[in-house]
């Protein structure tokens, strides 16, 4: 880095011409718009919580937002659901090291409020009693996926069997929770 | 809305395969295209998928479950002990992180400024300026917008005075002198090491990514004695943020986040909104201001380009119960629906 001041990247070259950066921040708002909450959506069953959610989707639209050339509006789409997932992963990761090394500095803001905790607890029950009730090798492929964070790949690689067959523990796994959370009350409705 | 249920089991099945795709770790772009194409195909698709969201969704409660309700689940245990062992394995690697993240801040050392011998100098950055220079020790200081910093070096000491800003200093091994810089929030006395300040008025901010720094009240220190007027050692991987009245210390797993500034960048992890803001205030001449103390504290995770600021403010706005405003040709945030 040279003496003096930095000079910024253009945010007009970055794009192209003026005209094309405005084209790309209308198509990313357009896409901001019509998938927010699907984004929101997938976001919230990989992180603790709402505001994590929102959080990583901000920052997701942003990194959109630095995209060096214009692309198509199913490629932006894709990317933003792609850099989503990746901070998502980062965010937990991050969450975990530092849980490790037991720190604690979470917002208390950011606790579960007292009715959205009392349908959680409900939840967890749920959620054992369905995994229970499948073979010993899908309830360790979920666990591994959805506690430990690990690719379908790498359980395959614990588990001794193909990425196929995790694949499908884990299919199975996800129909039954559905059937089993389908019998009980719907979260955060009122019953 | 939560429609009537009833999507049929083929349709599940793909949907359930699609959700183990997407959610995977090794989930490309064309994946991602691939579910959306799927996704409208048809309204089955979208209903079936938001069905298994609904289950996915729940059931991350498990991760609140207690250690003895998974043993019931009687997992082989063994896999998942295996997997603690690879995020020390992670850490450990932290040190070469940190080497690797300040050699890119140095990396040109070409064009820095020397230090001249003189007794006392200033060095004044301007607004959005970075600036790397070269103290007549041999330490390297690497200088944020807005940054004011004093150098009086003597024989016994190596002192500098800094009033406002950002700073990186990878300092000299020279047990004998030491290096201190002094600021109305504190004073960090540092031997041979690395670190990192953060000035946003009362508010320090240390990170260290190298040694041991020891970070002292202000000179000036006012009222009674408090946890925030005694002496803090902060070690390597921790960061200290002290302020009037607290004083917290946290370890931190990221060293290029402390020293994304310098590559344009500026990073957060539950950073209070008002610091963020008196950052990104030094890149900017328009200066905005936050009209609300509560909306100062609400806690910012991730990243702003202090070359998009009007982006990310306007990115914020879903984030946050806050609008920017215009007042008397002021930039304001203020609460949302006020």
């Amino acid at each position: 880095m040279s003496a003096g001041p930095r000079t910024p990247p253009d945010p007009a070259c970055a794009a192209g011409e003026p005209s094309a950066r405005a084209a790309h921040s209308r198509r990313i708002d357009q896409i901001f718009r019509e998938h927010n909450q699907s984004l929101l959506r997938f976001l919230s069953g990989r992180l603790p919580s709402e505001q994590d959610a929102k959080e990583v989707a901000q920052e997701a639209y942003v990194r959109l937002l630095q995209l060096d050339k214009p692309e198509g509006v199913s490629f932006l789409k894709a990317f933003l659901f792609k850099t989503a997932a990746n901070l998502a992963i980062d965010r937990v990761r991050r969450k975990r090291t530092v849980d490790e090394r037991e720190h604690f500095f979470f917002d208390l803001s950011l606790q579960p409020s007292p009715e959205s905790a009392v349908s959680e607890t409900e939840d967890v029950a749920l959620t054992i009693e369905a995994l229970s009730e499948l073979p010993a090798r899908y309830r360790s492929a979920f666990l591994l996926n959805r506690l430990d964070g690990l690719s379908t790949l790498e359980i395959a690689g614990r588990l001794g069997v193909t990425d196929r067959a995790v694949r499908k523990y884990l299919v199975r796994t996800l129909l039954h929770l559905r059937e089993k959370f389908q019998g009980a009350h719907p979260a955060g409705t009122p019953s | 809305m939560r429609s009537a249920k009833v999507s049929d089991g083929a349709v599940l099945e793909q949907a359930a395969e699609w959700m183990v795709q997407i959610n995977d770790a090794t989930a490309t772009e064309a994946d991602f295209i691939a579910w959306h194409a799927w996704l409208s195909e048809s309204p089955e698709h979208a209903q079936a998928y938001a069905e298994l969201e609904d289950a996915w969704k729940r059931s991350a409660a498990i991760s609140h479950a207690s250690a003895s309700k998974l043993a019931s689940l009687d997992v082989l245990r063994e896999e998942r002990a295996g997997q603690r062992s690879r995020w020390r394995r992670v850490a450990s690697h932290r040190a070469a992180r940190w080497a690797a993240a300040a050699s890119l801040v140095f990396g040109v050392a070409g064009g820095s400024y020397l230090v001249t011998r003189a007794e006392v100098s200033t060095i004044q950055t301007a607004t959005a300026e970075l600036r790397s220079v070269r103290l007549p020790d041999g330490s390297r200081a690497a200088l944020g917008p807005e940054t004011n910093v004093q150098i009086a070096f003597s024989e016994r000491r190596r002192s500098l005075k800094m009033s406002a800003g950002e700073a990186y200093f990878e300092v000299a091994h020279a047990p004998d002198r030491p290096f201190s810089v002094e600021t109305p929030a504190g004073r960090i006395v540092a031997v041979g090491t690395a670190f990192s300040v953060n000035l946003s008025g009362k508010r320090i901010a240390v990170t260290v990514t190298q040694g041991t720094v020891r970070v002292e009240p202000p000179t000036e220190a006012e009222g009674p004695a408090s946890t925030s007027t005694l002496p803090v050692l902060v070690r390597e991987g921790h960061r200290l943020v002290r302020e009037p009245g607290r004083s917290v210390s946290s370890a931190f797993d990221a060293a290029s986040d402390a020293l994304a500034w310098r590559q344009g960048r500026l990073e957060y992890e539950g950073e209070p909104l008002r610091v963020v803001v008196s950052d990104i205030n030094r890149y900017s001449p328009t200066k905005l201001r936050i009209d609300d103390a509560g909306l100062g504290e609400l806690r910012y995770t991730g990243t702003v380009f202090p070359d998009s600021i009007e982006l990310w403010l306007s990115s914020i706005e879903g984030v946050f119960p806050l609008r920017v405003t215009e007042r008397q040709g002021e930039r304001v945030i203020v609460r949302a629906g006020r």
